[in-house]
């Protein structure tokens, strides 16, 4: 009996393999085979210099991680104005609303009011320092309706959340108010019924509404680009319109236009909205109809007088269209003219607007440089 | 009549357990024994002490899974028994009903509180040895069904009894309820021996269970077709579909009309318990919430040892049936089998609540809707409070603190303290600000409407058709404009205050809080 001990050895013994089996360490492994190359140390190929590499700064372009996504063309008093707001003077701001011409005023109050939906402490100071400035009065309802935007988010209604709709509707009701306020102080001013336009679009409101609102903004800025664009929006199909309703409107626009007054820009934004998410080889883009629209454009852009606040916007929209159809040494002089901002359409509709501005850009001057060298 | 191979093979793992289990144990005790008996004096003494050692080291757990099958007899079965003196009507249908399915008669009958039915044995050896044999009924059945349609629910669970298709069927479904009451209570001991016991037991008894899967599945089909002939198919089927219908709306009738009652301290009287979950079921706006859950019986979460097949299954097997010649029409409800059904209900409904019942308050349904919504409206409200109480760093223990807090601009420190989703939370500056501001106004809602319900302006209203629902005196905008204002750009506490200041308040008819339903 005593020689049972012996088998405690063979015991312990068998219980390793069971355990070394189970955890799979005794089972035979096929191992990876070694690929034959790697055997041979050849260096690898990614530690050797690439032979050319395309770099925007080569063709006179500004590098992508310089590039502006904020602005549509350069605007340095802006610039200078968002820099003082951001450390808490609101002085320039104050200054360059009230020297600036309506078509200006609005693109520089929608910037001001971005920065103050972020933050407004300066603008609060503001206020408190000159309750009656129209540019503070402005900036304050403007900001409103930009913080509801920003609460509501980009995204499409179903995949916006409850707490987003609360709050978004909650903020854009506090907007007429302010407006109301706005346009009381300055009664010829058309940007409070501007951002009306923005609330008209997020309350849904109806056809009849829209027209009562936009005839009040006509008769203070007949000709006024931004407020084009604005209430293009609301007739859009996305919004509270339709496609046949935004061409109409775009179109009746566009034809009552001076040359030089860069309305027939709507056309192209009513096709690029109807075209929104399709590739450009679609029949949209190729139709006499865009073609036309574009030429016309083009037309209008070298009518213009070279101050105009939407002039760079408009070489934008051409470089896209122009690319779309291939007219690549007119895209490159329309690239050229604009490169280095892109705070502008079809560019800012994009998450990140210089993935979709960077390749195409590319494209047309690398065209254009190699057309030439086959020329020379 | 025949005795499948699986179903013997069923019986032999069943009755194998024990002669297992048991025949290991005498092995091991005659192994000790002839160990002792012969034991040569050459061999130390301790060696064949180890040996025992080992074997009652083996026997323990053999010994714990027998007393694991033991079935525990001490929890009390629900419900209440009802005496064949007592009920004579719903004995004589049971009695007759078991007469045509051709099975024993039920020792006892016992009225619970849940949509149930079901035929029980307390056997012995998991089912190998019958025993006394037990009938439950839901009371909801009876509110719910009609004789017919009972008739078929407890035609079906007696066929599982009836040997008639298979001989050793009721012993293998008898065995399956054993087993799987064996497999439900078994207990989280630590001790080695017992997670060896449990370990073996579970591997036993889903072996079994799964031998028996089909037996069972087609006792299910061969108790549907006994149904269809004492019952009638267009009843049996009725039944079916009858029965996802009072599961749901017993659910829902606990959930919107006990449950508020109980966390505010307040029930119904126990007779109005059961005439409660009639009142909703025949409430025309809840019958017609229900109608798709009768036309398209939903399949609950399966527990993966449960035989029954589909409900859908079910209905087309049994459609494929032909209808009995003599289709007993009882169409009256099943509560009329029983006798002074109001006293009996009110007695099964003492037994449908936890322990506790006795220290509520008994009061009627309209008490009820303003108990539990005032409670509601309380409980949800709370949090706000707390919140703000910390975050202020003194106590706020009402809406008028609350405001005052506001006014104070403490606005948004108690906003940025309530907790937040994860888009508010990455938020910054404005955004974050306005996104806590619109949680703090959804925060508010219940200290504004329980205000509103003290000040008389508004009042929760008991109605089957809505449960428990406030019902203004006043327009209800005028709440949505206060509380915008409450969190605007501004804050403004005047409009909220001037809404719940009653004294300021024009006269007016006072809110009318008379139920809507029945």
């Amino acid at each position: 009996m005593s020689r049972l001990y012996l088998l405690i050895p063979v015991v312990a013994a068998a219980l390793w393999f069971i355990v070394r089996y189970r955890d799979g360490s005794l089972r035979r492994t096929r191992k990876p085979p070694v690929p034959s190359a790697a055997r041979h140390a050849v260096p690898a190929t990614s530690t050797e210099e690439p032979v050319w590499e395309y770099r925007p700064e080569d063709y006179g372009l500004v590098p992508d991680d310089q590039v502006n996504t904020q602005l549509a063309g350069p605007d340095p008093e802006l610039t200078e104005a968002l820099r003082a707001v951001s450390s808490g003077d609101w002085r320039p701001a104050s200054a360059l609303l009230a020297a600036s011409g309506p078509e200006w005023r609005w693109i520089r109050l929608t910037a001001l009011a971005k920065a103050a939906a972020e933050d407004d402490s300066w603008l609060r100071d503001w206020r408190g320092a000159r309750p009656d400035d129209p540019g503070a009065v402005l900036v304050t309802a403007q900001s409103l309706i930009e913080l509801a935007w920003q609460l509501r988010g980009s995204k499409q209604a179903q995949y916006t959340e409850q707490e987003q709709f609360e709050s978004f509707g909650r903020v854009l009701a506090q907007a007429p108010p302010a407006l109301a306020e706005a346009a009381r102080i300055a009664p010829a001013e058309p940007a409070p019924y501007l951002g009306m336009i923005s609330v008209a679009l997020g309350q849904g409101w109806s056809h009849e509404q829209m027209t009562a609102l936009w005839q009040e903004v006509v008769t203070r800025a007949p000709h006024h680009v931004g407020a084009h664009l604005l209430a293009l929006q609301y007739w859009c199909a996305k919004w509270r319109g339709s496609h046949p309703l935004m061409h109409e409107f775009a179109e009746t626009a566009a034809a009552q236009a001076q040359p030089g007054s860069l309305l027939s820009m709507l056309r192209l934004v009513a096709t690029y909205e109807e075209l929104l998410g399709q590739r450009t080889n679609h029949p949209g883009y190729h139709s006499p109809a865009t073609t036309a629209a574009i030429d016309a454009l083009l037309v209008d852009v070298r009518a213009c007088p070279p101050g105009h606040a939407w002039l760079p916007a408009a070489r934008h929209l051409l470089v896209w269209f122009l690319w779309a159809q291939r007219r690549m040494p007119e895209a490159a002089e329309q690239v050229r003219l604009v490169d280095g901002y892109i705070g502008a359409l079809p560019w800012k509709y994009h998450p990140d607007p210089i993935k979709l501005y960077s390749p195409v850009r590319k494209h047309i001057v690398l065209h254009v440089d190699r057309v030439a060298g086959e020329g020379a | 009549m025949r005795t499948p191979g699986r179903a013997l093979r069923a019986f032999g793992i069943l009755a194998g357990f024990y002669a297992g289990t048991v025949g290991t144990l005498l092995a091991l005790a005659a192994l000790d024994v002839a160990l002792v008996l012969h034991s040569s004096r050459a061999s130390p003494v301790f060696t064949e002490a180890k040996v025992i050692g080992a074997t009652v080291l083996v026997a323990v757990p053999l010994v714990r899974g027998l007393v694991l099958t033991r079935r525990r007899h001490d929890a009390r079965p629900a419900g209440i028994s009802v005496s064949r003196q007592e009920q004579p009507a719903l004995w004589g249908r049971v009695l007759s009903l078991c007469d045509q399915v051709g099975v024993r008669a039920p020792e006892e009958i016992r009225l619970t509180p849940d949509v149930n039915a079901g035929v029980d044995e307390v056997a012995h050896l998991m089912g190998l040895i019958p025993g006394r044999r037990r009938m439950y009924l839901g009371v909801p059945l009876l509110v719910g069904l009609t004789v017919a349609q009972l008739d078929a629910v407890l035609a079906h669970e007696l066929g599982h009894y009836s040997n008639r298709d298979a001989r050793l069927a009721p012993t293998i479904v008898r065995g399956r309820i054993g087993v799987l009451a064996v497999l439900r209570s078994i207990g989280a001991g630590d001790s080695f021996a017992q997670q060896v016991a449990r370990t073996f037991f579970t591997w036993y008894a889903e072996l079994y269970l799964r031998t028996s899967q089909t037996i069972s599945r087609q006792q299910e089909f061969a108790a549907d077709r006994m149904a269809a002939r004492v019952a009638g198919r267009d009843h049996t089927i009725a039944a079916l579909r009858e029965l996802p219908v009072l599961s749901a709306a017993y659910d829902l009738y606990l959930d919107q009309f006990i449950a508020p009652g109980w966390e505010a301290g307040v029930l119904p009287p126990p007779e109005e318990f059961f005439a409660g979950l009639r009142a909703l079921l025949f409430e025309p706006d809840r019958r017609d919430a229900l109608a798709p859950v009768r036309e398209e019986p939903p399949e609950p979460e399966r527990d993966p040892y449960d035989s029954h097949p589909p409900v859908s299954e079910r209905i087309a097997a049994l459609s494929l049936l032909p209808e009995t010649d003599r289709v007993p029409s009882h169409e009256q409800p099943a509560l009329t089998l029983i006798r002074d059904a109001t006293r009996v209900c009110a007695r099964v409904a003492e037994t449908a609540l936890p322990p506790g019942a006795a220290e509520k308050r008994t009061v009627d349904w309209d008490e009820l809707a303003r108990a539990a919504g005032r409670n509601s409206l309380a409980t949800a409200g709370g949090t706000v409070l707390r919140t703000a109480s910390t975050a202020v760093g003194a106590p706020v223990p009402d809406l008028p603190a609350l405001l005052a807090a506001i006014d104070a601009g403490w606005l948004d420190i108690i906003a940025a303290a309530l907790p937040g989703s994860p888009r508010a939370r990455q938020a910054t500056g404005r955004i974050a600000r306005e996104f806590a501001r619109t949680a703090l106004r959804d925060a508010v809602i219940p200290l504004a409407l329980l205000a509103m319900v003290d000040a008389g302006l508004a009042g929760w209203a008991h109605s089957w058709a809505r449960g428990l629902h406030l019902r203004y005196a006043t327009s209800p905008d005028a709440l949505d404009r206060a509380l915008d204002a409450l969190v605007a750009g501004v804050p403004d506490t005047r409009p909220l205050r001037r809404l719940l200041d009653t004294a300021h308040r024009p006269p007016g008819p006072a809110p009318s809080l008379a139920p809507t339903g029945m």
